[in-house]
């Protein structure tokens, strides 16, 4: 091996010592963050296997991403852990968080008119949106009902009605 | 019915009143046997790691005027490190107040932290064996409180007010199967929530009025009647409903105040309000509001001891102005004026040797893990014809596994604790 082959094998180690130095250094100062994304959900149209119960952090990347349609940030979630950390009732903090996310500026609700035009679509879109399963149809009968009879209850009344519930807190 | 069949069955139902065991509306079959002493009690963990030669016997000086009586001055040479502070908001120091137990114990087990926070909120010795990850394997004072208590085991009269989150959150409730998470205290870390950003979460909740919340109500109860995979009871089921209400409109106000810049320098300290100072003053935020019978709130930023000594002293003195303003909020809040007794100890205390750690100031850190971190002292102040006012206590007397008991024997409820779960006892001596 002459000078230069001896100086490019030296280098050539360095060079994949000092990457993996700075793999572990960069890799381990990033906190393990889980982000729970929207996937391709199937839906069902019972809820008799739902058995898994969420933990508060898939609770609340669940609960933005079915109100928004995309992914929670990062940033977003970090806080959400922190209040559930700082405050011991956790379903206080659940309730507190879905409320919140209600009243967003950025939130796109149906109206009412948009609910008067097809009631059994927005009963169906709700159920699928929350629960991932279409509703029975003593279900999608009785919503209906509620709703033609409630004028006034609005899709953020519905919404919160369906996030607080038990199966809400299933997967 | 005649006289004589009135005056027998009149006789039945009264000697079933008394032989009977009581339900309780909380669905107990028993109540509190044993006579209260007061109906409030607050429990400060001046934690952090105070040395007694710091704190009573005042080897720098009285640091500590709020708490010790005193005017020995404080050292020249850390002098340039200490921060302005008001003059202490109590005309006496607090230990007139009650009884100075000055050769308190740790007792047996490592003097960490987390072992002396879980030792004194659990009063059972505990070691390394200690999880941080999980609730603590033996019952908390809350779960004693909340599970064996007469008046009312509602959440919002049990508190752990910490400065952090973490590991001190697994001191709200532990993994005992006859206690557990219903009686757990209500656990808030005002710190982490309230800085600026963190309450972003939950900040803008939408209220529902009345009409509204009806009928959310009948739609939530159409749709879990019909989930029939489980019953979410809540995950710990801390409070009941209606006191969840009032929790969120606390904790909603003091977001609010927290955004309105009301909770910043709430006592005019200006920049020496450190963080133990406001954990003090978010319990007394909760004091204020619901007058709990049982809050444990605590203090660590005197740690910083392990690598700047003159900051520590200076962080007792503001842990000092923060107890001696807690107590007098207490004696302001009607309900708890006369009729709280406030129970103050470090969690541990300190090596008797120093560590290689010098601040600006040429003084040498402090760790803790020695014979003398075990030497801390435990002050109980109250009411004249309740706690005995003025006494010094020199000898060695009482350890940290005492205060759970006593705390037990103040609120009327020790004997009901399964005599296996406590091997302390409590600190009678201090008690009229």
């Amino acid at each position: 091996m002459n000078f230069w082959e001896y100086n490019k094998t030296i280098a050539l180690k360095v060079s994949t010592l000092l990457l993996c130095v700075l793999l572990m250094t960069t890799s381990s100062c990033k906190k393990d963050l889980s982000i729970y994304e929207i996937n391709e959900v199937h839906v069902s149209n019972s809820n008799i296997d739902k058995n898994g119960l969420k933990k508060d952090i898939e609770f609340v990347s669940q609960a933005y991403s079915d109100l928004f349609e995309k992914p929670i940030s990062g940033g977003a979630l970090e806080e959400a852990i922190i209040a559930f950390n700082a405050i011991g009732d956790r379903d206080l903090v659940r309730d507190m968080m879905i409320r919140d996310l209600l009243n967003k500026s950025t939130l796109s609700l149906p109206d009412r008119t948009t609910i008067n035009a097809d009631v059994d679509l927005f009963v169906n879109k709700t159920y699928k949106k929350f629960y991932k399963r279409l509703p029975a149809p003593f279900e999608l009968f009785s919503l209906r009902n509620m709703i033609i009879q409630n004028q006034d209850m609005q899709a953020k009344e519905i919404y919160y009605a369906f996030m607080t519930a038990n199966e809400y807190n299933y997967f | 019915m005649n006289r004589r069949s009135f005056l027998r069955n009149t006789g039945m139902a009264a000697a079933a009143t008394f032989a009977l065991p009581y339900i309780l509306p909380t669905g107990r079959l028993f109540a509190a046997t044993g006579n209260r002493v007061v109906n409030h009690v607050v429990f400060c963990l001046l934690a952090g790691g105070v040395r007694n030669l710091e704190s009573i016997q005042k080897s720098e000086g009285n640091l500590m005027p709020s708490l010790f009586n005193g005017t020995e001055p404080i050292s020249n040479d850390i002098l340039g490190g200490l921060d302005a502070l008001p003059n202490p908001v109590n005309n006496q120091a607090l230990q007139n107040y009650g009884t100075l137990f000055k050769e308190f114990r740790y007792g047996a087990g490592f003097p960490g932290h987390f072992q002396g926070h879980t030792t004194a909120i659990t009063g059972s010795v505990v070691n390394n064996d200690i999880s941080f990850n999980q609730p603590t394997q033996k019952p908390t004072v809350f779960e004693f409180y909340r599970k064996h208590n007469l008046s009312s085991n509602s959440g919002l009269n049990a508190w752990w007010v910490s400065n952090g989150i973490g590991e001190n959150q697994n001191l709200s409730y532990s993994s005992d199967p006859s206690y557990g998470a219903k009686y757990s205290a209500n656990f808030f870390s005002p710190l982490d929530l309230l800085v600026d950003g963190n309450y972003t979460p939950l900040d803008l909740c939408v209220s529902f009025n009345q009409n509204e919340m009806s009928r959310v109500d009948q739609m939530r109860s159409f749709l879990n009647q019909n989930f029939n995979a489980g019953v979410h009871q809540g995950q710990l089921n801390i409070n009941t409903a209606s006191d969840r209400e009032q929790m969120d409109a606390f904790i909603t106000k003091l977001i609010k105040d927290q955004k309105n810049g009301i909770n910043r320098d709430p006592w005019n300290c200006g920049s020496s309000m450190n963080n133990d100072m406001y954990n003090i003053y978010f319990a007394e935020r909760i004091i204020k509001q619901f007058k709990p019978e049982l809050l444990v709130v605590n203090m660590t930023d005197i740690d910083i001891c392990h690598n700047n000594y003159t900051k520590s002293c200076n962080n007792m003195r503001k842990a000092d102005y923060a107890v001696g303003h807690l107590w007098n909020t207490i004696q302001n809040t009607p309900g708890m004026a006369n009729d709280t007794i406030l129970i103050v100890a470090p969690e541990h205390g300190r090596d008797i040797q120093s560590n290689s750690i010098i601040d600006s100031f040429g003084r040498y850190g402090n760790d803790h893990g020695d014979a003398n971190s075990k030497n801390i002292f435990c002050l109980i102040a109250g009411p004249p014809s309740k706690v005995v006012q003025n006494q010094v206590v020199q000898s060695v007397t009482g350890q940290s596994i005492d205060i759970v008991p006593t705390i037990a024997h103040i609120l009327g409820f020790k004997n009901d604790i399964p005599s296996h779960y406590l091997s302390g006892t409590p600190l009678t001596q201090a008690l009229v």
